[in-house]
């Protein structure tokens, strides 16, 4: 009997953290972080475009699905540009931004401020949201 | 190596349904025979895991098709190598009279499997791609 309560308890602790993990996982998160110049120099994405950067590592299924959302997302915003990081040769990139998991994705604005980050699949609807926000926010869209 | 990708789940389901039949009826025996197959599949590889062999066989007999990825097979080994520590240690605990400590290093297992075979979370594998990143090799 107590070990049947153990083991209920065990997988209440499993779904409780089943659940959180799923809350978070490929949702957009706002954090206070910023691309410097030369890092976008090494990504070869210097200003006037915003940057879907993903991290990403060889032999891994869910960065090569990532690769294509962001891809067919970029199709959708011309003003966006793709670029992938492998976590194993950037790792001054991924220390410096915390990068836990790949794939990681950040999304940067022209002067590589980070507008949101994704761990884990991106949730497409909550991606594409962001992008439309900063479509909206952006002075130069307000200029044409 | 590379595996199907929903290998690792299925073997994460049957490891937590003996590990949690052991601590239920406290059978040393099939805590050991879990431990054996972590130990097969730690130390020999994947490609002989018991678990990983099933898994091929029933998915030829049930038509389960092609997997939808790969993946390496380094993380998924590593964490085998994770329940082989923890479970292994657990059974010496156990078979010494460390019952409660014993288990309780078999509940860490049956907690992570289940998260596994629920999620696709692995956390062995999350753990093994994260040490290799700060050790600055490629996961």
């Amino acid at each position: 009997m107590t070990e049947a309560l153990t083991l209920a308890v065990v997988l209440a602790v499993v779904a409780v953290a089943a659940r959180c993990w799923r809350a978070r996982d490929g949702r957009v998160r706002t954090v206070a972080d910023r691309f410097s110049e030369a890092e976008l120099t090494a990504l070869a994405a210097p200003g006037s475009h915003r940057l879907l950067v993903e991290f990403t590592a060889p032999s891994c299924p869910p960065c090569a699905t990532t690769r294509r959302l962001l891809d067919d997302l970029a199709d959708e915003h011309h003003d966006v540009v793709v670029r992938a990081v492998d976590v194993g040769e950037s790792l001054q990139l991924v220390r410096r931004h915390g990068v836990l998991r790949a794939p990681t994705t950040f999304v940067l604005d022209d002067a590589g401020h980070v507008l949101g980050r994704v761990a884990g699949v991106p949730e497409r609807d909550d991606l594409a949201r962001l992008l439309d926000t900063a479509d909206d926010m952006s002075p130069t869209r307000h200029v044409a | 190596m590379e595996i199907d990708v929903r290998g690792p789940r299925f073997s994460a389901a049957l490891t937590f349904l003996v590990l949690a039949a052991a601590f239920l009826t406290g059978s040393a025996w099939l805590l050991a025979a879990q431990v054996a197959v972590f130990a097969v599949s730690a130390l020999a590889g994947l490609r002989w895991s018991p678990y990983g062999n099933l898994f091929r066989v029933l998915k030829r007999r049930l038509h389960w098709g092609p997997p939808p990825a790969t993946e390496a097979e380094a993380g998924p080994r590593f964490s085998q190598l994770m329940g082989l520590l923890f479970t292994g240690g657990g059974l010496a605990a156990v078979l010494a009279g460390a019952t409660a400590l014993g288990w309780s290093l078999v509940l860490v297992v049956v907690a992570l499997s289940a998260l596994l075979a629920a999620t696709g979370l692995c956390v062995g594998c999350e753990m093994y791609a994260l040490g290799r990143r700060l050790v600055g090799s490629r996961p």
